[in-house]
């Protein structure tokens, strides 16, 4: 009973700690971080996909439109590992490691455990699979015990909320990556040109962490900036369409929902939408592609802060 | 209905692009209208933090609660009935109905859930729903497509082609016209009925009350005009005291986009008189017989589950729909009998069973809107999560 997509994703946790079983760390590649240190920094599963995961979705919502049981043909999740390897070279768009210089500057050392990075498991536990999360529960905090680190920070939200509220005690702070830059950050920060940015609220963020504030104190601290409020936003916010791994298994109707959030959005006047999720980043640049919105930036914040550095 | 059956209808839904029209106006005047609501009367939000803590004692206490409300019933000449199973309730307001011709309905869920309309036009009978939109649904032959509003997928344009096929004359696209229109047609069903069926919001254990909530006044009709009226009522509407149901129904429509209802009934007895030697006599102008079924149909096993008992504290203020993205792309087709995240776990327990509500378990965005809209704060999405994890890796307790 429980959707193909969904199986699919937990057998490649399950066999090499990955949504799609491929090695998520490349992104790190030539930032020279060490596998051990205070702070951790925790990059989960998403932000390595964002290209490979936009060709896929493509791929799924024209072959529902056919018709095609296309949960059933495997041969397009293989497809995918080949595209999320072409992605993983840490060329071209990066908020992790946007996320990690944003650290540095703020005088940081910050560690990364590199391939050694367990998969959290908060998919097996959205999916249904409580007890294959449960299992691997010690592990993962073993991991990242060993980093010796005192505090974790998550870029992915669902990682975050998993580290921090599904594994009963654990011997470390894990704190969202919002909270804990706004916490250190001392940075200077300007848009060549003013913009409208408006924010969006990560379900995982607003709703489950209890984080909403951080990022718009973040946005607005750059000069240039003139944030916006959607009508819908806090723990108001709708959701981009792709949670708890809903564009997994309708990827149609998820299309749908994303481009209503993206209107939403752009009814402020907005011409750059920031968030803080790698899979409210992937739905919403689909929308905004999809509505045909032109000059639309989708960022995420670690991105988009990075950007506006002096 | 499985998953593919499932995505087939979502996608349906999607493609007309109506629902999405249509339920997207009401949500907008549902969020306005509750938003004054509550500034207009700001003890609500005090008050919905009392009927939580209200709800959790009914609820566990579920069956001794029945089992008062019905003495006091009986004490009060309200004859009454519990049955345990769809069918059992079928066929106990079947035997009621007895030699009855022409029966009007007031909208109630729980009927849908057993989906007594169909079972009591199945025996010969003529039945009329007489709550607007209900009636809408009935001459469509569709199911309702919100709890509250269950035409709320329908234009004023759609509404005036159906009204115009069906009741043979001209009906002109206006809401007025369509409202009189339906209006005249239900008078003469109301005084011609024999059996008025309706449905209840709360009911009070320590006085034996059913308590209704309307607008329209097809309610009040349906339970005072015809000789017999006969309610229908889950067992998770008892509360303790008069004045606790109060409280439930007071939160029950500031969230159900009432602000203040026309009309609350409290209904304690069939209608009686006194005035000739005082000597009680029944059937004055209201109803001689009142009964009342009570019905289970996987609402004890809920209870007793400490993992989804928080599903039974659901006031049906249809709140959390206008609240789900995915219902306001296509309305009840996320759902069984009930919608949206709520209704998944209603279709695993009351309606369906699990391999019913798996795909609506997995269609939750699990985005969390809903639980902030509740007055209740019920956490929807986190029992869906609980839901897949049972589909998933098998019950640790039996689900029944």
């Amino acid at each position: 009973m429980v959707p193909k997509a969904l199986q699919f994703l937990r057998e490649n946790i399950l066999s090499s700690e990955d949504l799609f079983g491929i090695d998520r760390s490349r992104w790190a590649e030539g930032l020279g971080l060490e596998p051990e240190g205070e702070v951790l920094f925790f990059a989960g599963c998403g932000y390595q996909y964002l290209k490979g995961a936009s060709r896929f979705l493509s791929l799924a919502q024209r072959a529902e439109e056919r018709g095609i049981d296309w949960e059933a043909t495997w041969g397009l999740w293989g497809r995918l590992r080949a595209l999320g390897r072409l992605f993983t070279s840490g060329q071209g768009r990066n908020p992790l490691r946007d996320g990690v210089e944003l650290l540095r500057r703020a005088g940081l050392r910050v560690a990364y455990l590199g391939p050694k990075e367990p998969c959290c498991g908060a998919p097996l536990y959205f999916a249904g699979f409580r007890g294959d999360f449960s299992a691997r529960i010690p592990s993962v905090i073993e991991a990242l015990k060993g980093s010796g680190a005192k505090e974790v920070v998550g870029m992915v939200p669902s990682c975050t909320y998993a580290l921090k509220e599904l594994m009963g005690e654990v011997p470390f702070q894990v704190v969202p990556f919002p909270v804990y830059l706004t916490r250190v950050d001392g940075g200077k920060r300007r848009l060549p040109q003013p913009k409208k940015v408006v924010y969006h609220d990560p379900c995982m963020l607003a709703r489950y962490l209890g984080v909403t504030e951080e990022p718009r104190e973040l946005l607005r601290s750059v000069e240039g900036v003139e944030l916006l409020e959607p009508e819908a936003s806090r723990e108001w916010a709708t959701c981009c369409g792709g949670g708890g791994g809903f564009e997994a298994v309708f990827p149609q109707v998820s299309a749908a929902l994303a481009r209503r959030r993206v209107e939403e959005l752009l009814r402020t006047g907005a011409e750059v939408i920031v968030t803080a999720c790698p899979g409210c980043l992937l739905q919403l640049s689909e929308g905004v592609k999809a509505v045909g919105a032109k000059g639309v930036e989708v960022l995420d914040l670690a991105e988009f802060l990075a950007r506006a550095e002096g | 209905m499985n998953l593919k059956e499932y995505k087939r209808r979502l996608r349906e839904a999607l493609r007309s692009g109506r629902i999405a029209e249509a339920v997207g106006r009401a949500r907008s005047s549902y969020r306005k209208n509750v938003q004054e609501a509550l500034e207009r009367y700001p003890h609500t939000l005090e008050l919905a933090k009392e009927v939580r803590r209200i709800k959790e004692e009914a609820i566990e206490r579920m069956e001794e609660l029945v089992a008062e409300a019905r003495e006091q019933m009986e004490r009060n000449r309200i004859k009454t009935f519990l049955a345990r199973t769809a069918s059992e309730a079928r066929e106990i307001i079947t035997s009621l109905c007895g030699a009855a011709t022409v029966i009007v309905k007031g909208k109630s869920l729980t009927s849908e859930e057993i989906d007594l309309r169909d079972h009591l036009e199945e025996q010969g009978y003529e039945v009329y729903e007489t709550d607007l939109g209900e009636f809408l649904v009935q001459l469509l032959g569709i199911k309702p497509m919100h709890l509250l509003a269950p035409a709320v997928h329908l234009t004023r344009e759609e509404v005036s082609r159906i009204l115009s096929q069906h009741l043979g004359r001209e009906v002109p696209p206006e809401v007025e016209e369509e409202v009189a229109a339906v209006r005249e047609f239900l008078r003469d069903k109301f005084t011609r009925a024999d059996v008025g069926i309706t449905g209840a919001n709360v009911i009070a254990a320590d006085t034996g009350t059913i308590l209704q909530i309307e607008n329209e006044g097809n309610v009040r009709l349906s339970s005072s005009l015809p000789p017999v009226h006969i309610t229908l009522v889950g067992m998770e509407k008892v509360v303790p005291t008069l004045s606790q149901a109060m409280k439930v129904a007071e939160v029950t429509w500031r969230y159900a986009n009432y602000t203040m209802p026309a009309y609350v009934s409290l209904i304690s007895s069939p209608s009686k008189t006194g005035d000739i030697e005082k000597v009680t006599t029944y059937g004055a102008h209201g109803p001689k017989e009142l009964y009342c079924v009570f019905l289970d149909n996987g609402r004890s096993a809920m209870a007793r589950d400490p993992r989804f008992r928080e599903a039974l504290y659901c006031l049906r203020c249809g709140g959390c729909l206008y609240e789900c993205p995915l219902f306001c792309l296509v309305a009840g087709h996320f759902g069984d009998r009930y919608f949206g995240g709520i209704g998944a776990l209603w279709t695993a327990f009351v309606t369906g069973g699990l391999e019913e509500a798996a795909p609506l378990a997995y269609s939750c965005l699990t985005c969390g809107r809903c639980k902030v809209r509740c007055p209740l704060e019920i956490d929807t999405p986190g029992m869906c999560l609980q839901l897949r994890h049972l589909i998933a890796e098998g019950a640790q307790e039996p689900l029944s």
